[in-house]
C-alpha cells in the first residue's frame, strides 16, 4: 500500500469514478438520519439555487449586450455554477465515494474562483470610473435641454425664414403688380394714340411682370413646401389624383388616364398632392398639341409606392433629364409656368425620403416616377430655402 | 323702415395707389354707384372713420390690405371691432396673403369675405363686382 500513500495523477483520472478505496459516508462514522439528510438536503438545495443564479445570469448577459464587462459576469456564471456541482457530488457521497470526482469539482471551483478574483481586482478601477445612475441622469437630462434649446432655436429661424419669405414675396410681388395693373391702364387709356409696336411692347411688359409674379410665388411656396402636412392620414389616391385633375383645370382636349389600382395609404396629404399636382400640372403645361392624355399609375415596390405620370408630348431630351428638377428650370423659352414646380415635386418627395426621376416613355412622351415610402412621416422639417 | 343705401361709399386701405386706382377704374366700368376714398394705414383710416362718425356719416364698406407700413389690417380690425362706434363695420380684407394663418386671423375678427390679389384672375374685377353686388342688394350697418 506504499503507492497509496503519494498517489500518482495518473491513479487519479483512471480511478476518477471509482467508489472502491472508499465507504460510502453513510458508513463513515456514527450518522443518524437525520444527522446525514440535514447535509444531502442542504447540498442539494444548494446546487438547485446555485445552477438557478448563473442562469438567470447568463440570460441577463446574453440578452443585455450592452452590459459593462461581461466577461467577469461569465466568470461569476461558471464559478457559481463550479460551486454548485461540488454540492450536488458532496450530497450524492453519501451512497457514492467518488471522492477523486469531488475534489476535482472542487480544483475547478477553486480555480475559476481565482480567476474570477483576478478579474474582479483588475476591473475594480474601471468599475469605479463607471457614472452612476444620477450622473448619467444628470448627463441625459443636460442633453435633452440642450437639444431642446437647439430645435427652439431651429423653430425660432424657421419662424423668422417664413414671416422674411412672406414679407419678401409681398414686397417683391408689390411693385411687380404694379408694374402690371400700370402698362394695363396704358393700355386702356391710351389705345388709339399707340403704334402697333408700342401696343405690343406693353402686352410684353404685362405679361414679363406676370412671369416674374409667378416665379416670386413658386420662390414663397418653395420656402414653405417643407413645412406643414406631417400627420399622417388615411389617403385614397385614386380620389387624390382626381380631385388634383379637377384642379388642374386641363383644356378640354386632355384625358386622365387612371391605370389599374391606386391605392389607399398613410400619408401626409398636402405634399403628396403638391407632388401630384406639379407632375400632372407640368404634362398638361408643356404638351405640344391641344389635346393628349394624362397617366396615373402606381405599384407597391419593396417598402414604398412607384407612382407614375405619364403624358405623350415629345418627351424630354436625354441632356436636359438630370437639371429638370432644378429650380427655374425650363427647357424651352417660350414655356409657361413659373420653372418652380417640378423643383416643388422633387423637394417634397426628397424630405418624404423618397425619389423622383423621369423616364422616356413609349411610343413617345415623358414617364415621371416618384417613390413614396409607406407610413412616411417627414422627419425633416424646415422651411429653409434651397 | 331704412332703405338700400342709394351710393355706397367705400373706403379702401391700402398703402400701394396703384391698387388703389385699379379698384377706381374696376368700379367705374362697371358703372356702379360707388363713392371711393382711401387711406393709406391702419392708423389714418381709424381717424377718417371717426371723423365721419362725427359728422354722422354712414359706416363705409372697408376694403383692407394686410400688409401695409404703420398700422397693418389685422391690428386695425382689433381697434375697429373695440370701438363702439365702428364695430359693426363690414370688412372685405384684399391681400396678396395666401397664408392660411392670415385668412384664419382676418376671420377671427368677423370680416365679410377674404379676396385674394391674385395674379391669375382679374382680382380688381372680382372685388368690383362684389361690391356692386352689395351697394345693390346688401344692407349695411347705419353706424
Amino acid at each position: 500500500m506504499a503507492d497509496r500513500d503519494t498517489g500518482s495523477l495518473v491513479d487519479f483520472f483512471t480511478k476518477l469514478f471509482d467508489t472502491s478505496d472508499f465507504p460510502a459516508r453513510w458508513h463513515c462514522g456514527n450518522w443518524t438520519s437525520l444527522e446525514g439528510w440535514i447535509h444531502i438536503l442542504a447540498d442539494t438545495a444548494t446546487f438547485a439555487a446555485y445552477f438557478a443564479i448563473p442562469a438567470v445570469i447568463a440570460v441577463f448577459a446574453m440578452r443585455r449586450r450592452d452590459l459593462p464587462f461581461p466577461r467577469v459576469a461569465w466568470l461569476f456564471v461558471a464559478f457559481i455554477f463550479a460551486c454548485g456541482a461540488t454540492h450536488l457530488i458532496e450530497a450524492t457521497l453519501f451512497w457514492h465515494p467518488w471522492y477523486r470526482l469531488s475534489g476535482l469539482f472542487k480544483v475547478v471551483t477553486a480555480s475559476v474562483s481565482g480567476v474570477t478574483v483576478g478579474a474582479l481586482i483588475t476591473t475594480l478601477p474601471r468599475a469605479l470610473d463607471l457614472p452612476g445612475r444620477a450622473a448619467l441622469s444628470d448627463r441625459l437630462e443636460g442633453e435633452v435641454k440642450q437639444r431642446e434649446q437647439a430645435r427652439r432655436e431651429l423653430a425660432n429661424r424657421n419662424d423668422d425664414l417664413d414671416r422674411f419669405a412672406s414679407a419678401a414675396a409681398h414686397d417683391l410681388q408689390a411693385p411687380l403688380r404694379g408694374m402690371y395693373l400700370l402698362a394695363g391702364f396704358i393700355e386702356e387709356d391710351e389705345a388709339e394714340s399707340l403704334s402697333e409696336a408700342g401696343r405690343e411692347h406693353l402686352r410684353q411688359l404685362r405679361e414679363r411682370s406676370l412671369q416674374m409674379q409667378r416665379m416670386v410665388r413658386g420662390l414663397l411656396e418653395y420656402s414653405r413646401s417643407g413645412s406643414g402636412g406631417v400627420e399622417l392620414e388615411r389617403v385614397c389616391t385614386r380620389d387624390l389624383v382626381q380631385e388634383t385633375w379637377k384642379q388642374v383645370a386641363a383644356p378640354a382636349g386632355f384625358r386622365l388616364e387612371i391605370d389599374g389600382h391606386l391605392p389607399d395609404l398613410e400619408a401626409p396629404r398636402a405634399p403628396l398632392q403638391r407632388v401630384l399636382q406639379n407632375l400632372i400640372a407640368n404634362a398638361v403645361a408643356h404638351h405640344d398639341r391641344d389635346q393628349g392624355s394624362i397617366r396615373v399609375g402606381a405599384n407597391r415596390e419593396g417598402d414604398a409606392y412607384r407612382f407614375t405620370v405619364e403624358d405623350d408630348d415629345p418627351g424630354i431630351p436625354p441632356g436636359s433629364r438630370e437639371h429638370i428638377f432644378e429650380m427655374f428650370a425650363r427647357l424651352s423659352d417660350g414655356a409657361v409656368g413659373d420653372g418652380m414646380g417640378l423643383a416643388l415635386a422633387a423637394r417634397d418627395v426628397r424630405i418624404q425620403g423618397g425619389k423622383i426621376w423621369v423616364e422616356p416613355a413609349e411610343p413617345r412622351g415623358a414617364r415621371f416616377c416618384f417613390l413614396w415610402p409607406i407610413g412616411s412621416g417627414s422627419s425633416e422639417q424646415t422651411t429653409i430655402l434651397g | 323702415m331704412r332703405k338700400l343705401q342709394t351710393q355706397l361709399s367705400v373706403l379702401m386701405i391700402e398703402d400701394d395707389p396703384i391698387d388703389v386706382s385699379a379698384l377706381r377704374r374696376a368700379l367705374v366700368k362697371r358703372d356702379d354707384e360707388v363713392n371711393l376714398a382711401s387711406a393709406s394705414d391702419g392708423q389714418r383710416a381709424l381717424e377718417h372713420l371717426r371723423d365721419q362718425g362725427r359728422r354722422r356719416e354712414c359706416l363705409p364698406l372697408l376694403v383692407l390690405d394686410l400688409n401695409m407700413p404703420g398700422m397693418g389690417g389685422i391690428e386695425f380690425l382689433e381697434h375697429l371691432r373695440a370701438d363702439p362706434l365702428l364695430r359693426r363695420s363690414v370688412v372685405f380684407v384684399f391681400s396678396s396673403s395666401t397664408l392660411a394663418a392670415d385668412i384664419d386671423r382676418a376671420y377671427d375678427r368677423q370680416v365679410a369675405a377674404y379676396v385674394v390679389k391674385s395674379i391669375d384672375r382679374d382680382a380688381f374685377g372680382d372685388l368690383a363686382d362684389l361690391i356692386g353686388a352689395y351697394a345693390r342688394s346688401v344692407f349695411l350697418p347705419a353706424g
